[in-house]
């Protein structure tokens, strides 16, 4: 194979020494890199979202999100910019084939030499490492190989020639296995929790469906929002929009997810999903005007706080507009069933058919209840008042919705125009268009709005599948007048409209009267809009201070009575989520306005933090007083002073970052209403007043005099309250968020104390 | 003079030369390495030695121990893809390879046609690589420093191919359970056969320097012979076993990927000393350039990577995995457990140079003369990072 060898053999390679060398260059000639070169970060700040999913993914923990000034938070997106350590990079590029927005990028850059060790810890902007403004981009992300799942799991729909004649509900839910794999899509960066009004949990929950963990996911859900069930089926689904894998591909599903989790469990587990201590009822009673999303929402946490309970709703059926208004091809009754089941079960009472201001007057609800909440709702259909309008045969959505549910005949006319284009304009011709179906086996339905298909506000699919489900549109008219003849309706005159906003964006259309058309049909609906209806009121409206044509309200939804509440569409619309979500703050309002009374017993988790707050201000005045001391200063001399006044010191630190932790915590609305509910109001809540007066410390103003002995054993004391106060306010909440806090607290408490003992 | 005089030890039980303190033991103890021209890497070879013959070694790998078996528990599946290719870095794409073939035994992925014939492509070049470097190496340990000037300065030809195709030159992080990371770039395949060209070209050039100069031969011949009935008792692979005789190979006997659609040979020799060791290294360079070679011939179109779901929640469903790789090295194998969580719950790796750099060097060097350690320890070829992972 070889040959033998010979010693003459190596000599050959003497002929090489004239050759040009391989590897040393001089003068210094620049290599350039390879096209995809795994070089320094870039990243495109404007593109970038700051989901901190680069940050999640590396190896290293090389990335830190930091926030950037100049980067708002919104929705879809944080103040949040990538940061990266390259002294703990590896140069993987798993950030960047994971980037959701494609933002991230690295260059073409070999080295990177520097003496000053911060500029290794660099917030990539679209200027390379060097300042360079336009660096060669090396590796990418790349459309063959992508990490992220970017396609939605397809969701199972009736056909539009199976549900076209009837209102069973069209979409199927995911089975186990679709739905984990659509979990499995989420990123768990929390762009959608700060987008969603209720804050609802999403990243966990969805992680919980992921486990296949299904009542972990009810539970994160019931956490901010009672109304899970409806709001998997009809959410506005705000966090979808925000999703940050709808940057380059389609959002995750979320709402279809929570649909999923909460029909997966069965009814008689639900209170089980209440993870908050309920707690024993203590004679305060609140009456809530309207069984709408907000009021149940309310009712339910209210229910929680121990308040007794009681919700009027003038229909037959509590619900409100979940039930009166969406038609059950989309939100069936037995959803909603499950939902107010619980509620019930919770204590709190629902007294149905009884009509504020007819069956009962609201003036007694004022007599006979600590706080009364109204929350009814929009049910008032609005005319767009052109001539004819007065015709029996011109309805209002709304009324036919609720007549269709509630069951009320009324006549379908063969050839119907719908004028509108919001969501009720949907909901009431798909469910015509159902009726005209089974009635004479075709659908001939117009639907009419003034603004033009790019900006009806409209969900895109309601609008396609009512498309699919034979209705036609025609958007950009404005109706002009009810044709009428023989005093039958004919046909809607329109015209088209030029503009539905002026310049400053107020709703002022204009039409342009020689381009008309005639959509022929013997019944107009009008779902142009719905208005409150607040006559039960009476005289306190006239009590009332207002803002504008709304009443007027503190963020806790107080109105200027005190007693008084609001919630639902009258003050915050206008969908289902922010429903909940004033519900549940107007909730924790009205604990606020109860708890205040002085012989009650209840604390508020807001007054334990506070009191910690007292404790560690007064602990950080007397000690800063105790160190500036003269008789330990001039003790200073002596033995043993010196240490004692570094424990001193140390101590004072301890307390001031406490007292920063604490401000913090208060300031964090999102933790404080997570947490108010969480608190135990037994009677045996204990007195926290006694942790806010502590006596003096010897050697400060008001104390005894400075003795090395005393101040030890004093302070020993005194830290044992700060363990006890801190051990009561754990006891009080058992929050995980709060225990973890509390616990690092507790800890640093106890150190403090050995060390003053150990001297 | 030496009748007058007597050692007194002033210090009695203590003194700083233990091979001194007893004239009657004729042996002491020596250090080579860590830092030593003769040495890989950042290992060191403690000898006890009587006169120049060895009559105990022990090897120790330095301080290089990262934990890699427990960092890959507490990572995600994706994420230990950057940390693999470290655990052996003159050759680090088997480690891909492994850690890509457990996972896709696991949990039943299928692996696209073309991203199985790039691997190989990716495994040949890797294995072309790590050869030059032994060849420089242990050229060096017999002073013809020519020889590592010329193989170190034409694998970097090779890392220029790497960095082409996977973004860096030495940590590719290329394979990935499903397939590979990115397709060839343009004109990738014409770069790969003009560098074989140039490889193959050098051979003979390294056969008049290294392999057919009669010093070199002279001074490998017959040193660190792992005698063939002990092979495989001691758990010798790769070409060190080819060397002994043996035509074991895993990409033969256990093939993966599509090494059972490309036809190559496997070199053997019978002296299984140094000297043999590294022809069969040499020779393979050959049957390496000859798969790359039909590789690029037969590589279908198609998508490098199947589908895997969202790194940041992908469960391996629970199941364990014994895959083995030929690396330059030797056998190469990864036991995986998952427990169906997101992390691997247990990955063992075993390298070929634990066997060849502890157990089977230490055992070669007892009655090897002192100038021969090094070579006999390069002949092995083992990687110090793997050895303490």
């Amino acid at each position: 194979m070889f040959n033998p060898g010979s010693i003459l053999k190596p000599l050959t390679a003497l002929r090489y020494l004239g050759e040009k060398p391989d590897t040393i260059k001089v003068p210094f000639v620049e290599r350039p890199a390879a096209d995809r070169y795994r070089g320094f970060h870039i990243n495109d700040l404007d593109k970038c979202i700051g989901c901190g999913t680069c940050a999640e993914i590396c190896d290293n923990d090389a990335i830190r999100m930091v926030p950037v000034e100049g980067k708002e938070a919104g929705v879809g997106r944080t103040q949040y910019r990538p940061a990266i350590d390259y002294g703990r990079c590896c140069w993987c590029a798993l950030c960047v084939d994971v980037c959701t927005t494609g933002s991230l990028k690295m260059t073409r850059e070999y080295i990177h030499i520097s003496p000053d060790a911060n500029s290794f810890f660099i917030l990539p902007n679209e200027k390379s490492i060097h300042g360079e403004s336009a660096p060669k981009e090396g590796w990418t992300a790349d459309k063959q190989v992508n990490f992220l799942d970017l396609d939605r799991v397809p969701m199972k729909e009736l056909s539009a020639e199976e549900r076209g004649d009837s209102f069973i509900e069209i979409v199927k839910g995911f089975s186990k296995e679709e739905a984990i794999k659509e979990a499995s899509r989420c990123v768990s960066c929390g762009l959608c929790t700060a987008v969603c009004p209720a804050n609802m949990n999403i990243p966990e929950y969805i992680e919980a469906i992921w486990n296949d963990d299904i009542h972990e996911a009810g539970r994160q859900m019931y956490k901010t929002n009672p109304l899970s069930d409806v709001c998997g089926r009809i959410c506005t689904h705000k966090c979808e929009t925000a999703c940050s894998i709808g940057n380059r591909g389609k959002p995750l599903s979320i709402r279809w997810l929570k649909r999923y989790a909460m029909d997966a469990i069965p009814q008689e587990q639900y209170l089980s999903l209440v993870d908050q201590n309920i707690v024993k009822k203590g004679g305060k009673k609140v009456a809530i005007v309207g069984s709408g999303p907000s009021g149940l929402s309310a009712s339910y946490y209210l229910a929680l706080m121990g308040y007794e309970v009681t919700v009027f709703e003038a229909y037959p059926k509590a619900g409100g507009m979940m039930r009166y208004g969406i038609p059950s091809y989309r939100l069936p009754d037995a959803v909603l069933d499950k939902d107010i089941g619980l509620i019930e079960s919770l204590g709190v009472t629902i007294k149905t058919g009884t009509r504020v201001g007819k069956d009962v007057q609201f003036e007694d609800l004022h007599q006979q209840f600590d706080a009364v909440l109204i929350a009814t709702g929009f049910h008032e259909g609005r005319s767009t008042k052109v001539p004819g309008t007065d015709h029996p045969m011109v309805f209002q959505a709304i009324d036919l919705l609720s007549r269709i549910r509630r069951g009320i005949e009324f006549p379908v006319e063969k050839e119907i125009v719908v004028i509108g284009g919001g969501n009720v304009a949907m909901d009431i011709a798909r469910s015509l268009a159902r009726l005209q179906k089974q009635k004479y086996g075709e659908v001939h339905l117009i639907v009419t709005s003034l603004e033009t298909r790019d900006i009806m506000p409209a969900d895109k699919e309601e609008i396609e599948e009512a498309e699919e489900e034979g209705i036609v549109f025609h958007p950009g008219r404005g109706p002009e007048e009810v044709l009428i003849e023989d005093s039958n309706i004919v046909g809607l005159k329109t015209s088209r409209c030029t503009r539905v906003f002026d310049e400053q964006k107020r709703f002022n259309p204009a039409f342009d009267k020689n381009d008309i058309e005639i959509y022929k049909g013997n019944m107009v609906v009008e779902a142009i809009g719905q208005g409150p209806n607040m006559s039960y009121l009476g005289d306190y409206a006239t009590k009332l201070e207002y803002d504008g044509r709304r009443i007027k309200v503190t963020p806790y939804y107080q109105s200027s009575l005190g007693w008084l509440f609001v919630a639902g569409d009258i003050i915050k619309g206008p969908d289902v989520i922010n429903g909940v979500a004033v519900g549940h703050k107007a909730a924790i309002g009205i604990d606020e306005y109860l708890a205040q009374t002085p012989d009650d017993h209840v604390t508020t988790i807001d007054d334990c933090i506070k009191i910690a707050r007292e404790y560690e201000k007064q602990e950080i005045r007397q000690l800063d007083a105790l160190l500036k001391n003269k008789d330990l200063q001039e003790a200073e001399f002596g033995e043993g002073a010196a240490a004692l006044g570094l424990v001193l010191q140390e101590l004072l630190d301890q307390h001031n970052r406490n007292l920063a932790q604490l401000l913090m915590l208060l300031g964090n609305e999102n933790f404080r209403i997570h947490l108010r509910q969480e608190l135990k109001r037994e009677l045996r809540a204990r007195d926290f007043s006694r942790y806010a007066n502590l006596a003096p410390l010897p050697g400060t103003p008001g104390g005894a005099p400075f003795s090395e002995g005393d101040l030890v054993a004093f302070l020993a004391l005194r830290e044992q309250k700060g363990f006890e106060l801190y051990n009561d306010i754990f006891y009080l909440s058992g929050h995980k968020e709060f225990e973890f806090i509390i616990e690092s607290l507790r800890e640093a408490q106890r150190k403090a104390v050995e060390k003053v003992e150990a001297l | 003079m030496s009748e007058k005089m007597n050692i007194v030890t002033v210090n009695d039980g203590r003194t700083l030369y233990p091979g001194a303190s007893a004239p009657e033991n004729r042996e002491y103890n020596m250090f080579i390495g860590p830092n030593h021209p003769g040495i890989e890497g950042n290992f060191a070879l403690k000898l006890t030695l009587e006169g120049d013959t060895i009559v105990q070694a022990r090897t120790d790998a330095g301080y290089l121990h990262r934990g890699f078996e427990k960092l890959m528990e507490q990572r995600l599946y994706m994420q230990n893809i950057a940390i693999v290719p470290r655990i052996c870095v003159p050759d680090p794409d088997p480690n891909e390879e492994n850690y890509a073939r457990a996972i896709e035994a696991i949990a039943h992925i299928e692996v696209p046609r073309r991203a199985q014939f790039i691997r190989v492509m990716m495994l040949e070049l890797s294995r072309i690589a790590s050869h030059l470097f032994a060849f420089g190496g242990f050229a060096g340990t017999l002073g013809l420093y020519t020889m590592p000037n010329w193989s170190i300065s034409d694998r970097d030809r090779i890392l220029e191919l790497f960095e082409a195709l996977t973004g860096a030159r030495i940590y590719h992080i290329y394979i990935i359970p499903g397939g590979v990371r990115r397709d060839l770039p343009e004109g990738f395949a014409q770069r790969v056969k003009d560098t074989l060209f140039y490889i193959e070209s050098k051979l003979p050039e390294y056969d008049n320097l290294l392999f057919e100069n009669s010093i070199i031969r002279k001074r490998s011949r017959g040193i660190g012979v792992i005698p063939p009935e002990k092979a495989m008792e001691w758990g010798v692979t790769g070409p060190n076993l080819r060397a002994a005789g043996f035509a074991h190979d895993v990409r033969i006997d256990d093939p993966y990927e599509v090494y059972n659609e490309l036809e190559f040979d496997i070199p053997i020799a019978h002296e299984s000393d140094a000297l043999a060791r590294m022809l069969v290294r040499r020779k393979e360079v050959e049957e390496s350039i000859r798969i790359i070679r039909q590789v690029l011939d037969k590589m279908p179109s198609g998508p490098v990577w199947n589908k895997q779901p969202n790194p940041l929640k992908w469960k391996v469903p629970a199941g364990d995995a014994y895959v083995r790789t030929e690396s330059s090295k030797g056998e190469y194998a990864y036991y995986m457990v998952s427990n169906g969580d997101v992390r691997p719950y247990r990955v063992h790796v075993r390298g070929a140079s634990v066997t060849h750099g502890v157990h089977v060097l230490e055992k070669l060097l007892i009655g090897t003369r002192i100038e021969d350690a090094s070579q006999v320890m390069f002949s092995l070829d083992a990687c110090p990072p793997e050895v303490d992972r």
